[in-house]
């Protein structure tokens, strides 16, 4: 019998864990200090040798502190917008996705600054941003509305990441907007403290004696 | 597959992050001065915007400032701006202007480009308080500078003069020249395009030679807007048939003006318009006047006269009866009186079928009682068309039916519209043509484009480029004045040029030399590159010159493109006028044309694309206008060689779009309003025995779409099979004249093989 009761509770834990596994969680953060104490070894690139004075081909092979990092757009080019004491990374064509992607195994976090821009490059106000994360198992889709230079999103999700990406919805009047970057941030998952770990087992062991006492009661 | 979402916040209640590092050095208007008062009046008193290139200078834009003051300004913390007000660029610490000196800022330190139409605009520290600016509608073709430096207006440079003192001296020109015959012998004329004499004792005159040179005596002086014919005798050296004239400077060495050609002008060779445009074969020789820059259209007619109390007086109308537009300057109006006469303004060009009308403030002089109205061609010699009377007309004369018909008194008055010729006629019924099909797709049209004319018209050939990873794709488009190459995104239901940054405006077509104006009338995009159809230079629109022209679209940071390649098919074509050459183009993989069995009529057999080394897997197909022929060619893209595969017929006596599609194997001919917007389809005849066995043959004919009204549509385009939707797929026509400032309309065509 306490065979089974053991069996029982371990059936009872994967029925709990199994959704996971199959399909990745993912953990949105509104803002960067919290994306930060959620992650480990975080690193950004803020795009400050982009040329701000015409077009750079896509792909580019960028990084982020230790994380190398690649980004795409659809067609040809991205475009340097900002300014030369802060440069942004944006598209040459206002409907153009932007995709991060090529991250390599252990990155679960990125976030970053994500607003509009205009033709010429500088800041353009009113714009929503859509941002998709993927892992293998699963995405997660958020819509930033009415973006400004520090609107911040940050994914955690519980697989390795292979990809965000980044498009601007498109105003009806107004102009267009360009889907624009600042200040990208990736990031490993936090890894568990040895008191946390501590803290779980004792937590199980104490399920298993809880366990162990029914039984002997109703004998 | 969606996953399981957990936010920690709650939906809409995003924060802001501060912005961490902004731009210290880019100050908005309204933020805190940083420099001292003193030095900011001193600034205001002495340091000016003196100079501009706004177009491809070197490295790149820049702008430059003068200090007139004998002592020198510190600009640190100054503010350059273009004409945005969110952007700026703050003059680091120790930035000084000497005395009397020059300081030049680059594009790559102020990290944005001067536009067409800008300004520069220097703004004390803080910038909020405005020193000096200068804004101007369109690059120059040298720089912008104020003349003298720092004090003077600011006007087209003669020289550019990076860092140092604008050349203030007049600009003068070579404007025309005779080789060849004249009389009483060779000759040049030079122009002067200012509104005051200029003094060119000194100046030296030479042809190829250095050794010799004519140097002009003192006094000489060429009026205001004025011409100065050197003759043979004075000069004292012939010209040749391949030789130049040069005017230098009296220092002998600074060239002032030049122009070199390899054969004699069968009349002259001349600018046109006289002083700023390119030399071309004039229509004839005008020595010490006004250049005759071009065969006079016969298009154009007087169409309606008001010679008595019109409003706000006396006026002319014209009207262009043609299908293109045409450009006016230089022609010349005039009434009875030959003594006098008003030259058409540079640029003034009259749309096809529309009119345009001369005011009597414009012209100068009133119309009589008995008087006449007189159209030019430009020179002033040649009569275009003219009506005369012998008294006032109780309202206007007028033609009926307008261009065509003969001058009657009209029974209102209808300026800048069509001639009210009194109780409608019925038209005379059209002949009659083999019934068409209604066509494949929605009749529904509607406006493809934000309207506006934001094209300022000549909008031909089109391409659509499907995009991996996105719904829509893009569409290239040509205009073929000036010649432009447009890349065209789908937002929010319209094509527009300007949801990409580096296309924005669209870039000039040149020729591989890296000059001229390409008439480009066909597109088709072939992965990284387009092929461009033209039938001539417009910058020697008389000359023929068919070819297919390759450009490179990655360069997305060039401000023009320069044609990779040419293959100049005109001695190849029937020869046609000028303007009725290649209009379409598009390409047929060699998959399909071999898969079908296409006939080679260069070899006599089935095409065998082994035959044609490095034509990059396909045929290209060109249109023809006069007389409506497709014909396909070999391109050899490593040594600019080409095949005429074979020649057949559009079914139409002009073609102005090809367009193949490549998943339903069929190729499409457009007409325009010329065969009432009608579209053929063609494929290869495959049926064995038959006499086209391999040839295109004409297997459907198509009515335009029921709500496209006759335009003088010269592109066409669609989307792949993946946009589909209920059978139906996006089509998109290029309305060569704008019409009601709409350029592109939009519809749907069958997703099905006919």
């Amino acid at each position: 019998m306490r065979v089974q009761t053991i069996s029982r509770l371990l059936l009872a834990a994967m029925f709990v864990l199994l959704p996971q596994r199959v399909s990745a969680q993912f953990t949105v953060y509104t803002d960067l200090v919290s994306f930060l104490a959620a992650t480990s070894n975080p690193g950004t690139d803020n795009f400050e040798n982009l040329s701000i004075t015409g077009t750079t081909p896509s792909p580019l092979s960028r990084t982020a502190g230790a994380f190398g990092y690649t980004a795409t757009v659809n067609t040809t080019s991205f475009f340097g917008a900002g300014s030369t004491a802060d440069r942004w990374l944006s598209t040459n064509t206002a409907t153009d996705i932007v995709t991060f992607g090529g991250f390599g195994a252990g990155v679960r976090g990125i976030g970053g600054l994500f607003f509009g821009s205009t033709a010429s490059g500088t800041f353009r106000a009113n714009t929503s941003i859509m941002l998709t994360a993927r892992t293998a198992s699963g995405q997660s889709t958020q819509t930033l509305l009415n973006t400004t230079l520090g609107t911040f999103l940050g994914f955690v999700a519980s697989a390795d990441l292979l990809s965000l990406t980044v498009e601007a919805m498109q105003p009806a009047s107004g102009g267009f907007a360009w889907p624009t970057v600042n200040n990208l941030v990736i990031a490993n998952e936090v890894i568990p403290e040895p008191s946390t770990w501590m803290l779980m087992v004792t937590g199980f062991g104490m399920l298993v004696l809880i366990a162990t006492r029914n039984r002997s009661r109703r004998r | 597959m969606s996953g399981k979402f957990r936010s920690i916040v709650g939906a809409g209640a995003l924060l802001a992050l501060a912005s961490c590092g902004r731009d210290a050095s880019t100050t908005a208007p309204g933020s805190t001065p940083s420099g001292s008062a003193a030095s900011v009046a001193v600034a205001q008193a002495s340091v000016r915007v003196n100079e501009v290139e706004s177009n491809v200078g070197t490295p790149g834009d820049w702008v430059e400032f003068h200090n007139s003051s004998g002592t020198s300004v510190d600009l640190t913390g100054y503010v350059f701006r273009d004409n945005d007000d969110t952007r700026g660029y703050a003059l680091p610490a120790g930035t000084v202007i000497p005395a009397n000196g020059f300081l030049v800022l680059d594009e790559a330190q102020f990290g944005f480009g001067l536009g067409a139409a800008d300004a520069a605009r220097l703004f004390a520290p803080g910038g909020t308080q405005l020193i000096d600016s200068y804004a101007w509608t369109a690059h120059a073709a040298t720089t912008y500078g104020r003349c003298p430096d720092g004090t003077g207006s600011f006007a087209t440079t003669t020289l550019t003069t990076k860092g140092a003192a604008n050349d203030c001296s007049v600009r003068l020109f070579i404007n025309e020249v005779e080789s060849s015959g004249g009389t009483p012998g060779d000759w040049a004329e030079l122009y002067n395009p200012t509104d005051a004499a200029a003094d060119i004792s000194g100046y030296v005159v030479r042809d190829d030679n250095d050794a010799a040179g004519y140097v002009m005596p003192a006094g000489t002086s060429i009026p205001a807007r004025g011409f100065l014919v050197l003759d043979e005798a004075q000069f004292g050296f012939g010209l040749g048939a391949a030789d130049a004239v040069r005017l230098f400077r009296p220092d002998g060495t600074t060239l002032v003006d030049s122009y070199t050609w390899t054969a004699h002008a069968t009349t002259s060779y001349g600018r046109c318009p006289d002083g700023v445009g390119a030399f071309v074969t004039t229509a004839a020789a005008t020595r010490g006047t006004a250049n005759s820059c071009s065969a006079a259209s016969a298009d154009v007619k007087v169409n309606e006269v008001e010679s008595n109390g019109g409003t706000p007086g006396d006026w002319v109308e014209l009207y262009n009866t043609g299908t293109t537009a045409v450009d006016l300057t230089g022609y010349v109006f005039r009434d009875n009186d030959d003594t006098r006469g008003y030259t058409i303004p540079v640029g003034t060009v009259i749309p096809a079928r529309s009119f345009l009308v001369l005011e009597e403030a414009q012209f100068g002089f009133g119309l009589g009682a008995a008087d006449a109205a007189r159209l030019f061609a430009p020179g002033g010699g040649t009569l275009v068309d003219s009506h005369t009377w012998t008294a006032h007309a109780s309202i206007t004369f007028g033609r009926c039916p307008d261009g065509t018909g003969t001058f009657a008194p009209n029974a209102t008055s209808t300026k800048s519209a069509p001639n009210d010729c009194g109780p409608v006629v019925a038209p005379p019924p059209p002949p009659p043509q083999t019934p068409a099909d209604a066509w494949p797709g929605d009749g529904e049209i509607v406006n493809g484009d934000a309207g506006g004319a934001q094209f300022n018209g000549n909008m031909s050939g089109l391409s659509y480029q499907p995009l991996a990873g996105l719904p829509t794709g893009v569409i290239w488009a040509v205009r073929n004045g000036p010649g432009t190459l447009f890349r065209l995104t789908f937002i929010n239901g319209l094509w527009t040029p300007s949801a990409t940054r580096s296309w924005i405006g669209g870039k000039p077509l040149r020729y591989p030399n890296g000059t001229g104006d390409v008439d480009a009338e066909g597109v088709v995009a072939v992965g990284n590159a387009v092929y461009v159809a033209a039938e001539r230079n417009n910058a020697a629109n008389s000359v023929s010159r068919n070819s297919i022209l390759r450009y490179d679209i990655t360069q997305e940071n060039a401000k023009q493109l320069v044609a990779t390649h040419e293959w100049n098919i005109t001695a190849d074509l029937p020869a046609n006028g000028a303007n009725l050459g290649l209009e379409a183009i598009t390409r047929v993989p060699d998959a399909y044309l071999v898969a079908r069995g296409f006939f080679d009529e260069s070899r006599g057999r089935a095409y065998n694309p082994a035959d044609y080394p490095n034509h990059e897997g396909a045929l290209f197909f060109v249109g023809v206008e006069a007389g409506g022929n497709v014909h396909a060619y070999a391109l050899d893209h490593a040594t600019g060689g080409f095949t005429r595969i074979a020649t057949f017929n559009s079914g139409f006596t002009g073609v102005m779009d090809l367009a193949f599609d490549t998943e339903l194997g069929q190729l499409w001919s457009i007409c325009d309003n010329t065969c009432n917007g009608r579209s053929t389809v063609l494929r290869i005849d495959t049926q064995t025995g038959s006499s086209s066995l391999g040839r295109f043959v004409i297997t459907r004919r198509f009515e335009r779409p029921s709500g496209m009204p006759d335009l003088n549509n010269e592109g066409f385009t669609f989307a792949p099979l993946a946009e589909c939707v209920n059978g139906r797929r996006p089509a998109l026509w290029a309305d060569d004249g704008e019409t009601g400032g709409i350029a592109l309309r939009r519809g749907t065509l069958s997703c099905s093989a006919f």
